[in-house]
């Protein structure tokens, strides 16, 4: 008899368990319920307007942008080419850049293609706002080389102007026959949180970097004076407009702002599926009963007395209870998100601002196969523990303390320890369901966490309590 | 392997207090072996302990030569009924049995058939809840045959049952003695295994106080006594006395007789025209037969303790 026939029979018995107390798989339907139901009061109530905004700058890909930095520039008509040396960076801050750069236009939100050095991350190279691309480590002086052959972009670095390296290719969206080549620096806001009881609010002030550039050279049909030019406007104060001056071949440019993608805080898809967090709530003692019940009853005669080994039956149970979970919290997301979208983006929640809203995106994909994962190991958690504790009510009120207490106790904490707090219990599971990069600026610790890290964490828990469940049931009287 | 139930030696303590101890027996196949003790005596705690539910302090229990722990279809080789209480109430009894079928991969046609052979037939798709106390023994009783096992241990599976009941589990223990089984159980009443059990293991506070067949303990506490029932009581005890005999009445018309063989009663009671209207050998009741037991176990007791 193999282990694996062995293993089915106890899994299929188990899940004969599950599905045959109806008032179980009742409020089973109920977590989708609940699910759904607070998903779209959440979703009812909120409004945003950040795309009605004046100044709301809109990408070649259709979502908001930032992009102002100081730009020096000139026409290129056709193709050619833009060679120049970085010869020193005075920088600000981490994200401070400066580098060339081939863009449409200086319209703020029109297509570019930008090599670079930054602060912190040596060599990048940058398109159409999406995230830099890393093109090795690297510092001021180099030489930074792009190429123009239609809408293809080619770039290229070099230590001494007479032997390259191809470090990239890019592409510009629907360039017009002349375009602008030029040398830019860039500045980012510096993020200040101040956080009180009930409230995080999150406030810029603009800085301003240097870069000085030499040996710069364009090939092709250009024409006309190199142009000194503040791209876009930030509402960042202090005022910082930037500057350039040139003289006999030597650019010194001064520059603020930032280039990149400009998506609102608010995560529409975490706000509805914050609903399943209700739904959680009637699945807990589900999976608690689904553990305790062999105990308040001996029922666990009747289990251990068919199924001696005691580490399969509890095994079995969990991946029951696990599957369970799964699929409740899958159907209720699915639900939840399919019911909620039209009524987020009738209330403002749409690209440009937001970006995440389909189904076909990795970020919302993510979100809703995570809150089904979310709930499966909670799940498994509260039935390990229930397994441990055999009692309803304390283990009830156990997972109650782990899961639902530190959203209340994060809330006064410093965000240092509300971070930690988070990637120490299970409430940071939460993380999973949201879509955006994490962030400080929102009132939800779990924001802090990154997404996988969140789900690692609950996912820990559970692993960490069904082997000590399983540890302690082989060595203890039924 | 022999489908016997091989305890030895076995010890458990709760605390301080000795549940069992010290306990050693066998339970053989073809027979119905009652365990009586009064409530407490341990009786329960060694049917968990055989089934590896709770782990002896010493000594050990297998069933069909191996650990219960280390079968892998354990409802093939013995089945169960510790507590009657232990199905969920929201389940069904067809339901509970279902789940039972799948973890031991036992075909589901056998839960039609044992709801039908423990008549449970038309409360199967009720649930467990609303049933009575005999119901849910009954519905226990089929969970222990389910695998149709070789071997059967029923802890107090009479109790809650009406007197139709007691007749049909005593019918079904002798049957399933009949066909080969060896059928372990339970109680804490004397008469309720009386006219059921083969052989007897009887315990006090967790010890064996009397491992012995039925007949041998009843012709012990029997004796060699006949009872004369007579309307002329004064005649046969004269009678009968001058014979060498010891009479003594213990109800009214009935005579005891002590030491004399039943033949020779007969012709004395003849020979002086002393009329009765039976004449039989005395037969204890097992009751009786416990209550010297126990009796004995209790003065040990009180001597060791003194």
């Amino acid at each position: 008899m193999t282990t694996v026939r062995l293993a089915s029979r106890v899994l299929h018995a188990e899940w004969t368990k599950l599905w045959t107390v109806r008032r179980w798989t009742a409020s089973l339907v109920a977590v989708a319920l609940l699910s759904v139901l607070f998903g779209l009061l959440a979703a009812n109530g909120t409004q945003d307007n950040t795309n009605q905004r004046s100044g709301l700058i809109v990408g070649p890909n259709g979502l908001a942008v930032l992009d102002s930095f100081r730009y020096v520039h000139r026409p290129l008509t056709g193709d050619g080419s833009i060679v120049a040396r970085v010869a020193s960076q005075e920088a600000s801050q981490q994200g401070a850049a400066a580098g060339i750069m081939v863009k449409t236009g200086t319209t703020p939100g029109s297509s570019y293609a930008a090599a670079m050095i930054t602060a912190g991350h040596g060599v990048q190279l940058s398109s159409n706002f999406s995230s830099g691309t890393s093109a090795g480590s690297g510092a001021a002086p180099i030489w930074l080389r792009l190429t123009r052959a239609g809408s293809l972009i080619t770039a290229s670095r070099s230590a001494d102007g007479l032997t390259w390296h191809l470090i990239g290719t890019m592409r510009l969206v629907r360039p017009p026959g002349t375009v602008q080549v030029g040398l830019f620096v860039t500045s980012p806001p510096k993020t200040v949180v101040t956080k009180t009881l009930s409230a995080i609010s999150a406030g810029e002030t603009a800085t301003t970097s240097h870069a000085t550039f030499d040996h710069v050279r364009v090939t092709g049909t250009t024409a006309g004076m190199w142009v000194g030019q503040t791209v876009g406007r930030t509402d960042v104060k202090p005022p910082a407009p930037g500057s350039s001056t040139q003289a006999d071949g030597l650019f010194t440019v001064t520059g603020s702002g930032a280039i990149g993608t400009a998506e609102a805080p608010d995560d529409p898809i975490q706000n509805s599926l914050f609903g399943l967090f209700f739904g959680l709530l009637v699945l807990i003692p589900v999976a608690v009963l689904f553990m305790t019940s062999e105990y308040r009853r001996p029922l666990i005669l009747a289990t251990f007395g068919a199924s001696p080994r005691r580490r399969r039956v509890l095994a079995a149970k969990a991946c029951v209870i696990g599957a369970a979970s799964f699929g409740t919290g899958l159907a209720a997301a699915l639900a939840t998100y399919l019911l909620t979208r039209p009524l987020f983006q009738a209330r403002g929640f749409q690209p440009p601002a937001f970006a995440y809203t389909s189904l076909g995106q990795p970020a919302v994909l993510r979100a809703l196969l995570g809150s089904a994962l979310l709930a499966g190991a909670l799940g498994v958690l509260s039935m390990a523990i229930a397994a441990m504790v055999r009692r309803g009510a304390a283990t009830v009120t156990i997972v109650a303390a782990l899961f639902v207490l530190p959203v209340f106790i994060a809330a006064p904490l410093p965000l240092t320890a509300a971070r930690w707090l988070m990637a120490l219990t299970p409430t940071g599971g939460l993380a999973i369901q949201r879509t955006k990069p994490p962030t400080d600026t929102l009132a939800e610790p779990w924001s802090m966490l990154s997404p996988w890290l969140g789900l690692a964490v609950v996912c820990g828990y559970a692993t960490v309590a069904l082997a000590l469940a399983m540890w302690r049931v082989e060595r203890r009287d039924a | 392997m022999q489908s016997t139930i091989d305890v030895d030696g076995l010890t458990k303590r709760y605390g301080r207090v000795v549940a069992v101890d010290d306990l050693t027996f066998t339970v053989r196949p073809g027979e119905v072996t009652g365990f009586i003790g009064p409530n407490g005596a341990g009786k329960s705690t060694t049917m968990r302990l055989i089934m590896g539910l709770d782990f002896p302090h010493a000594g050990a229990a297998t069933v069909a030569g191996r650990r219960y722990r280390d079968l892998t279809e354990p409802l093939t080789t013995m089945g169960t009924l510790l507590d009657a209480s232990a199905p969920h109430p929201a389940r069904t009894a067809r339901n509970h049995l279902r789940w039972l079928a799948h973890s031991n991969g036992i075909s589901t046609a056998r839960v039609g058939a044992v709801l039908a052979q423990v008549g449970l037939e038309p409360a199967a798709d009720r649930r467990v809840g609303g049933f009575s106390l005999g119901m849910r023994q009954r519905l226990g009783i089929a969970a222990a045959l389910l695998g149709d096992p070789p071997i059967l241990m029923l802890d107090e599976p009479a109790t809650g049952l009406d007197p139709e009941g007691i007749v049909w589990i005593r019918s079904l223990l002798r049957g399933l003695a009949a066909r080969g089984r060896a059928v372990l159980v339970s109680s804490h009443l004397m008469t309720e295994l009386q006219d059921t059990a083969d052989h007897l293991l009887i315990i006090g506070r967790g010890r064996m106080i009397a491992d012995t067949p039925t007949t041998e303990l009843l012709a012990r506490a029997s004796g060699d006594r006949i009872d004369v029932r007579t309307q002329m009581a004064t005649e046969a005890m004269t009678v009968l006395a001058g014979a060498g005999a010891i009479v003594a009445t213990s109800e009214a018309e009935v005579v005891t007789v002590t030491g004399l063989p039943g033949e020779q009663v007969v012709n004395l009671l003849s020979a002086a025209g002393v009329r009765y209207s039976e004449l039989r050998q005395h037969r204890a009741t097992l009751e009786e037969a416990y209550m010297e037991l126990t009796r004995e176990a209790t003065e040990f007791a009180a001597a060791e303790a003194s």
